[in-house]
């Protein structure tokens, strides 16, 4: 499974990926990013995921790869 | 082009430089990529995004109490402070969390309407005309009445900013009379709004800023001054440049007029390339310390420009980065810094310009420039069109 990041001390509120992945991150009443629920995400979102990755000018955000069980990796 | 030294007389208020900014930090980029000018007290310029970056993260060696180069001397020592954008941290985290809800997503949404009904209100006006000024008819207008909802001033007095905050940033840095003028009418003008509020209290920013506290005191009124007037400053230049930079490009491209209009699921990436390519705002910082940075010898107190622009034509960082690509996949581009003074007004900045090309897109049919050698473009540290003469053809 694939897990959304977001680092929040890079982060500084531009606010690129709200515009791309909406369904993926949480504003705050300061403009700040945090992953929405536990961050999980389909992997037909990827592209999108990635899109926000490249347009983040802090570096604020990553995917991390669980390894579970049955992955065959 | 001309001999015109820009490595060691880089100077950012010349016609020149207005002129061939593009081709000057190309040149720069692959010949000299950090360049000096005495004219402006031993001012450093880097032009490469990795570079620019690394200044801007690091606020240690590279204070921002003077954000902009002027001729005469830094604004700080001037005793004039425009918090947060000429402060460093703690002071400047503090007074940024102030100002940050003001300018979140959510607030900046509901602005929107009003910035629809002024889109189209200023179109009502030149639409039966077939041509009109992009600058100076339509793009100023808009930052204007939104900052001046948001401050809680009339409307009327519009005019009156516009006219300040273009002397203060394009006349004043070079001239000391009207750099202590503009000063003195922004003072008076805002010394009056806060007495005012102080009697009646109204729902706006100046009332919020005079009962807001940092650490525990109330703001000095040095300090709600400064304030408003960066808001002023920073708001009303670059929104009107990033509008009519934006209008500009497609009055000249009629291929990507076109896309736009035929796909207009495109608008919210080619609103970033436009910001990218067209990146109206270069800051400035003050080297705090002595350092080598790159194998130059920079010393404490020396101005450094960064010109977040030239960052965005960094063919080391983008793909292409002189084409304008509108539905570009990758952008990290720095139109509005990078690191803790990243643009406080980014939402609003963005909602402005979207809803400003959206609605002259959807309202008037194909349009383009009436002399393309006509347009005039500012100097400073705020780059964009303030002539530029449209026309389209009218229906009947
Ligand atoms: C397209 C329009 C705009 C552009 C390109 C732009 C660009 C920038 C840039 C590059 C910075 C970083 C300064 C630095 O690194 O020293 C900045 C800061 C700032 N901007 Fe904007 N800006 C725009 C519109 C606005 C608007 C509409 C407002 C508010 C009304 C605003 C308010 C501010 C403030 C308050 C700061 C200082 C933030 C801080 O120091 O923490 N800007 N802007
Ligand atoms: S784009 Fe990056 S910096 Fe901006 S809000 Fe998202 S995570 Fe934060």
């Amino acid at each position: 499974m694939k897990k959304l990041l977001i680092d929040k001390d890079k982060c500084q509120g531009h606010n690129r990926c709200a515009a791309i992945i909406s369904d993926l991150v949480d504003i705050d009443g300061l403009g700040f990013a945090s992953v929405k629920l536990d961050g999980h995400f389909d992997d037909s979102r990827l592209i999108d995921v990635n899109k926000a990755i490249d347009n983040c000018p802090e570096n604020a955000i990553s995917i991390f790869v669980e390894l579970s069980g049955d992955d065959n990796v | 082009m001309s001999d015109i030294n820009v490595k060691e007389s880089f100077d950012h208020f010349s016609q020149y430089y207005a002129q061939n900014a593009f081709e000057i930090w190309k040149k720069l980029q692959n010949e000299c990529p950090i360049a000096s000018s005495r004219k402006y007290r031993n001012m450093w310029v880097p032009t490469k995004y990795s570079d620019i970056e690394e200044i801007a993260r690091d606020t240690d060696t590279f204070s921002s109490r003077s954000p902009v180069v002027a001729e005469f001397g830094a604004m700080a020592d001037f005793g004039l402070q425009v918090p947060p954008i000429s402060a460093d941290p703690p002071y400047h985290t503090s007074f940024r969390r102030l100002l940050l809800p003001f300018f979140a997503p959510s607030r900046i949404e509901a602005l929107k309407d009003t910035v629809v009904y002024l889109a189209n209100d200023l179109i009502d006006s030149f639409i039966d005309n077939g041509e009109f000024d992009a600058a100076l008819d339509y793009a100023q207008h808009i930052p204007v009445k939104i900052i001046s909802e948001m401050l809680g001033i009339r409307d009327e007095d519009g005019d009156q900013f516009r006219m300040w905050v273009h002397n203060f940033l394009e006349l004043a840095p070079t001239d000391i009379t009207v750099a202590a003028t503009s000063l003195l009418q922004f003072f008076e003008y805002f010394q009056k709004q806060i007495e005012d509020r102080k009697i009646n209290p109204k729902d706006d920013l100046i009332t919020f800023l005079i009962n807001a506290q940092i650490d525990d005191r109330l703001l000095s009124d040095q300090e709600i001054f400064g304030g408003c007037l960066l808001l002023l400053l920073a708001g009303i230049d670059t929104t009107w440049s990033a509008i009519g930079a934006s209008i500009w490009h497609l009055a000249s491209n009629l291929e990507d007029q076109r896309s736009l209009r035929n796909d207009p699921d495109i608008l919210g990436s080619a609103i970033e390339e436009f910001l990218r390519a067209f990146a109206p705002v270069t800051m400035a910082r003050e080297v705090t310390k002595d350092v080598d940075f790159k194998g130059c010898p920079m010393k404490k107190g020396d101005p450094l420009l960064l010109p977040f622009p030239a960052a965005n034509r960094d063919p080391e960082a983008f793909e292409n980065a002189d084409k304008i690509i509108l539905n570009r996949e990758r952008n990290r581009h720095f139109a509005f810094g990078v690191g803790i003074h990243r643009c406080l007004g980014s939402n609003l900045a963005r909602m402005e310009l979207s809803v400003a090309i959206e609605t002259l897109i959807v309202r008037l049919p194909e349009f383009e420039l009436k002399n393309p050698n006509d347009v005039k473009w500012s100097v400073g540290q705020v780059r964009g069109p303030r002539k530029l003469e449209i026309k389209f053809k009218v229906n009947r």
